[in-house]
């Protein structure tokens, strides 16, 4: 049955009790910005804390409800800009531990079953002191050939009102007072179970971004001036994802497997492989340690600085666009105790231009940025 | 996009394709694959929506369905 917390396509696990309500914290921490980056002068980074509340209901057999409710607060300093020090090294400029938000995030969610087949739509809204965005989606999926396969399609859309603070004010006058961007993606995908024991799923994305696309907050260093991160109106992304499951019997275990390849219209292209390891243990236990691995190439008007005017005028030295890579380490431990569950993590992500295949020096930045997650959850089967 | 990593996903897709030709997996042979560890999104709370939220605000790729909106990222 398709629940409606499982209503994305192809990721329905397995059945939910009738309700279930859940909590998780997370509190995400950037370390600090190095001196050596810095230019001599470190600096404290990002911090966000999440409370996530859900609660599924399946109303009958055939219809099932969801609401996903995030609160965000997040405080400290972001990277500026990029400038070249005497000797032409760059130098990472922040902020200032000026930023305090918050972001409020509601998603609704409407399943229904088809015996072989299952729809559901979603609807979300999600407000920020500086960012609003309505977003709304199909997906459905039918499962064939005696059960051992899946074809899973959705469709969603999302519409995104910036209001940047200080917008056009005496202090920022290039910085934009409001604009819109959108985004439509598209995604399809199969699942195959190969042997009792193995099954993959095989899926497709795309995804048009327009309107826009910069980031209001951001400089980029141009020829001695500093000008406002400039980008193209329209992206388009493509992603292939493919995933594998393994149950290692011996072990009562599963082995997981999860890679990407994506490429988009700035001249972006990306690899990302996952391997987690699902240990069972005696007593409902299960812990989960995972590795994760993801390389970018630069987007074609990213450099850390610019020593000439580009002449389609598009610049940004946005370190989510250079090249990099990053290795993340996770472990999780969660329990089973009757009708509740109970769950922790830590993860930890470090990130540097030299964690890429093909090494492109001109395009490292010094903003690259490290974090840790922490976080807790329980839930509760009524 | 590497070569390899292209050749690697096509390589997958083929066995994806071609797993017909594998013996089916009948139904009272399906006790692994239901088990909560096998989930294509496994962990307390879809934990891995939130995760991926996080890797799209550092990263510059996307790759689950529905992921526009939902913040601003901008930092």
């Amino acid at each position: 049955m398709l629940t409606a917390a499982a209503a994305l396509p192809a990721y329905s696990g397995q059945a939910l009790a009738q309700t279930e309500t859940g909590y998780r914290f997370s509190h995400y921490a950037e370390e600090d910005l190095s001196a050596a980056d810095g230019g001599g002068v470190g600096s404290e980074r990002y911090r966000v804390t999440s409370h996530q509340f859900s609660a599924v209901h399946a109303i009958n057999d055939r219809w099932g409800v969801a609401a996903d409710i995030l609160i965000e607060t997040m405080s400290g300093a972001s990277p500026w800009f990029v400038t070249p020090d005497s000797q032409g090294r760059p130098v990472q400029i922040m902020s200032g531990a000026s930023i305090e938000d918050s972001r409020n995030d509601l998603l609704v969610t409407a399943a229904r079953d088809f015996d072989n087949w299952a729809l559901a739509m979603n609807l979300g809204v999600s407000v920020e002191d500086d960012y609003q965005s309505l977003s709304g989606g199909v997906q459905g999926e039918w499962t064939f050939n005696n059960s051992q396969n899946v074809l899973s399609a959705a469709v969603s859309y999302a519409y995104d009102t910036l209001t940047p603070t200080d917008g056009g004010s005496d202090e920022f006058p290039t910085r934009i007072v409001r604009d819109n961007k959108s985004t439509l993606n598209i995604f399809g995908g199969v699942v195959h179970d190969f042997t009792p024991k193995l099954t993959g799923q095989l899926s497709m994305n795309f995804q048009y971004d327009s309107g826009f696309l910069s980031d209001p907050y951001k400089l980029a260093f141009v020829d001695g001036d500093l000008l406002q991160d400039s980008r193209p109106d329209t992206r388009s992304r493509y992603g292939i994802i493919a995933k594998l499951r393994y149950f290692v019997e011996w072990a009562s275990a599963a082995l997981h497997l999860d890679t990407r390849i994506y490429s988009d219209s700035w001249d972006v292209s990306s690899d990302t492989v996952e391997l987690r390891w699902l240990q069972s243990l005696p007593g409902d236990w299960t812990i989960t340690p995972s590795l994760r691995w993801y390389q970018q190439s630069f987007a074609d008007f990213y450099r850390p600085f610019f020593n000439a005017p580009r002449a389609d005028g598009l610049y940004s030295s946005d370190y989510r666009l250079s090249a990099f890579g990053a290795f993340s380490g996770r472990i999780s431990v969660e329990k089973q105790l009757d009708a509740w569950g109970f769950g922790i993590a830590v993860e930890s992500y470090n990130s540097d231009g030299d964690f890429v295949l093909e090494d492109t020096a001109t395009a490292d930045s010094p903003g690259n940025v490290d974090f840790t997650v922490i976080s807790a959850a329980l839930n509760y089967n009524w | 996009m590497t070569v390899k990593a292209i050749t690697t996903l096509g390589l997958l897709a083929a066995s994806l394709l071609g797993g017909c030709a594998l013996q089916p997996v009948e139904p009272w042979q399906r006790e692994h694959l239901a088990k909560p560890e096998m989930a294509w999104n496994p962990g307390l709370m879809n934990e891995g929506v939130i995760r991926d939220h996080t890797y799209t605000s550092k990263e510059a790729a996307v790759g689950r369905p529905g992921m526009g909106g939902g913040g601003c990222g901008c930092n």
